[in-house]
């Protein structure tokens, strides 16, 4: 009961922290907004109208969409590893990031602007791959499946010789210059995969003892893997659909939440969703600040919130890879 | 007369084998319930990859597996594990996970996966603690368990279940001798008073002289003796499977056969 106690107070923190940080976006930024005018905005009483477009047109959309794809990228890397059953897989580790970036790399080149179908197809075709090729050890086949497909998007940027700013903000994340159209899209999505993902989480705590003991508990291995990819893939898509393929949350998140409540998996999904959640829109908060005087940074060139998860999650890979190799 | 009673569980010319290689071959078994049968037989022989075939987790690639004399291959994986329970010989421990999770795990048969979503551990669980001697480290990490304590684990976890059958490959590696005294007389236990029907692998043959009622040697993959303890543990029969020179003798204290090396 401690770890239950323990995960629901966790929920609540990151709740509350979360809180925070939405407060936080909608007062910093270029133009000089007051608490009063934002709440004045938020409750509907304002009449300035240049108030009302930066509030609910950028400021509120942008740290929502933090949010939801932080939590659904660290839910997504959950998943993922069960399948795989390794911590260091991700969604940017094996290859299912990197298809959904492909997918919307191509079509953002070829002229389509349904991102989020074009990350789905990516990300649904490098899940299939992995299933194909990755029966014996899947998260090296993962890892390799990820550079292949990144290749491929290099390519495709080498041949297109204008590479635009915003297919880059596909490949490293970034949530500069969303709008209220980006959250309507991902809200949907918000409602329920996080449900599903939950749903599954028995089966997961039943393969965390191998093949062999999860048969015999009567657990049918080779559907509810296929079940659990495609929720895994797909909520990896719709997160990188709306804020690019950002790395390492779906890393940090899970390995941070398995410390604190260990490796049930009815704890893990949602401790991992909400400090995923926490640590995409406060990284994305350090990025719009750092970036808030650079030139462009208003649109899609200043820095990429990527940039900021990649540090901070480059130390948490290295200490778990150091731990995979004792 | 003792009268001849239907198997639990059936094995009619199976063959099992993984890609390219046969393992298990033409072979014939019966396990008759509330039995204690104990599968011996050297390293390789096949035992664990007859134990897996019988408990449904490998497909045979010849024969038939026959649970309540139905194909247990055309039960449903849920209903064949609310008949029999499995302790694999290599387990692994999700990392993190305390003895009580663990051992939860065994009811996934009984609520289905929805069930698992909600509750917590029950009676079951704590009966199978109590019988592994575990109540005191329920809640620690198994991770951080001793070999000894760990395989525990994987029994209680396995009685959890509350099958009638159970399939223990190997229960009593890494137990020192009271604990190995202790399953053996679990095992018992289990067939006496609650009827339970019990195959394990074991690689200690006086431990399976002392405390099964058969003894079934596996060599190669096809049974070269069958049948209780006396007529099994002999010197030409220890020859034939393990290639070794043996004197029999007669346990003083159960009056079963005991072998020495010479
Ligand atoms: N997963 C597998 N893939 C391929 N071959 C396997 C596999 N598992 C076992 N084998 C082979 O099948 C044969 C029988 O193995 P099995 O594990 O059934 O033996 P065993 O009698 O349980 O041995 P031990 O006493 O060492 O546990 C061995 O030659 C082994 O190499
Ligand atoms: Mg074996």
């Amino acid at each position: 009961m401690s770890r239950l106690l323990r995960a629901v107070l966790l929920v609540l923190s990151a709740a509350s922290v979360a809180v925070g940080l939405v407060a936080a976006h909608l007062l910093v930024g270029r133009s000089e907004l007051s608490a009063g005018e934002v709440v004045e905005v938020l409750t509907g009483r304002s009449d300035h109208g240049a108030a009302r477009v930066i509030v609910l047109r950028y400021r509120l959309p942008r740290v929502l969409l933090g949010l939801g794809a932080g939590a659904l990228l660290a839910m997504s890397g959950v998943l993922v590893q069960a399948v795989v059953r390794n911590p260091l897989a991700e969604p940017a580790t094996t290859g299912v990031g990197s298809g959904a970036a492909l997918g919307v790399v191509a079509a953002t080149m070829l002229g389509f602007h349904a991102t989020y179908a074009a990350a789905l197809v990516g990300a649904l075709g490098a899940g299939l791959l992995l299933l194909l090729l990755g029966r014996r050890s899947p998260a090296v086949a993962g890892i390799l499946l990820g550079a292949v497909l990144a290749a491929v998007t290099a390519l495709l940027l080498v041949v297109d010789s204008s590479p635009t700013s915003s297919v880059m903000r596909w490949l490293v994340g970034s949530l500069n210059a969303r709008t209220a159209g980006d959250w309507s899209a991902l809200w949907p999505w918000l409602a329920t995969l996080p449900v599903a993902a939950w749903l599954l989480a028995p089966w997961m705590n039943a393969w965390a003892l191998g093949a062999a003991q999860a048969i015999s508990l009567g657990v049918p291995v080779r559907t509810t893997r296929v079940v659990v990819l495609v929720v895994a893939v797909v909520a990896a898509a719709v997160a990188i659909a709306a804020a690019g393929a950002v790395a390492f949350v779906g890393l940090v998140a899970p390995h941070v939440a398995r410390l604190l409540v260990g490796s049930d998996h009815r704890l893990l999904v949602p401790v991992s969703a909400a400090l995923g959640a926490v640590l995409l829109a406060g990284s994305d908060l350090i990025a719009f600040s750092v970036g808030i005087d650079l030139p462009g940074a208003r649109d899609v060139a200043g820095v990429p919130v990527g940039a900021v998860t990649a540090l901070l999650g480059a130390p948490v890979l290295v200490h778990l890879v150091r731990k995979e190799l004792r | 007369m003792k009268v001849p009673t239907e198997p639990v569980l059936r094995a009619r010319a199976l063959g099992v084998g993984y890609r390219d290689r046969q393992v298990i071959h033409a072979l014939d078994l019966r396990i008759e319930p509330g039995s204690v049968t104990a599968l011996v037989g050297p390293n390789g022989s096949g035992k664990s990859t007859l134990l897996h075939a019988l408990a449904r987790v490998l497909t045979p690639t010849d024969g038939v597996v026959e649970l309540d004399g139905t194909p247990i291959t055309s039960q449903r994986s849920v209903a064949v594990a609310r008949r029999l329970a499995l302790l694999p010989q290599s387990a692994l421990a999700p990392p993190g996970a305390t003895v009580t999770e663990v051992v939860d795990q065994g009811r996934y048969p009984r609520t289905g996966a929805l069930g698992m979503l909600r509750r917590g551990p029950d009676d079951a669980v704590r009966e199978a603690l109590g019988l592994t001697g575990l109540e005191d480290l329920a809640r620690t990490p198994v991770a951080q368990l001793s070999g000894g304590q760990r395989q525990r684990v994987w029994i209680a976890m396995a009685l959890a279940q509350q099958t009638d059958l159970l399939l223990l490959d190997e229960p009593t590696t890494y137990l020192d001798v009271r604990h190995q005294l202790d399953l053996m007389e679990l095992v018992v236990r289990l067939r006496d008073e609650q009827g339970k029907t019990i195959v394990m692998v074991l690689h200690d043959l006086n431990q399976a002289a002392r405390h099964a009622d058969r003894i079934v040697a596996l060599r190669d993959g096809r049974i070269l003796a069958d049948g209780p303890p006396a007529e099994v543990l002999t010197p030409r029969v220890l020859h034939e499977v393990f290639d070794i020179d043996a004197l029999v003798l007669t346990d003083p204290v159960t009056s079963r056969p005991m072998f020495v090396a010479r």
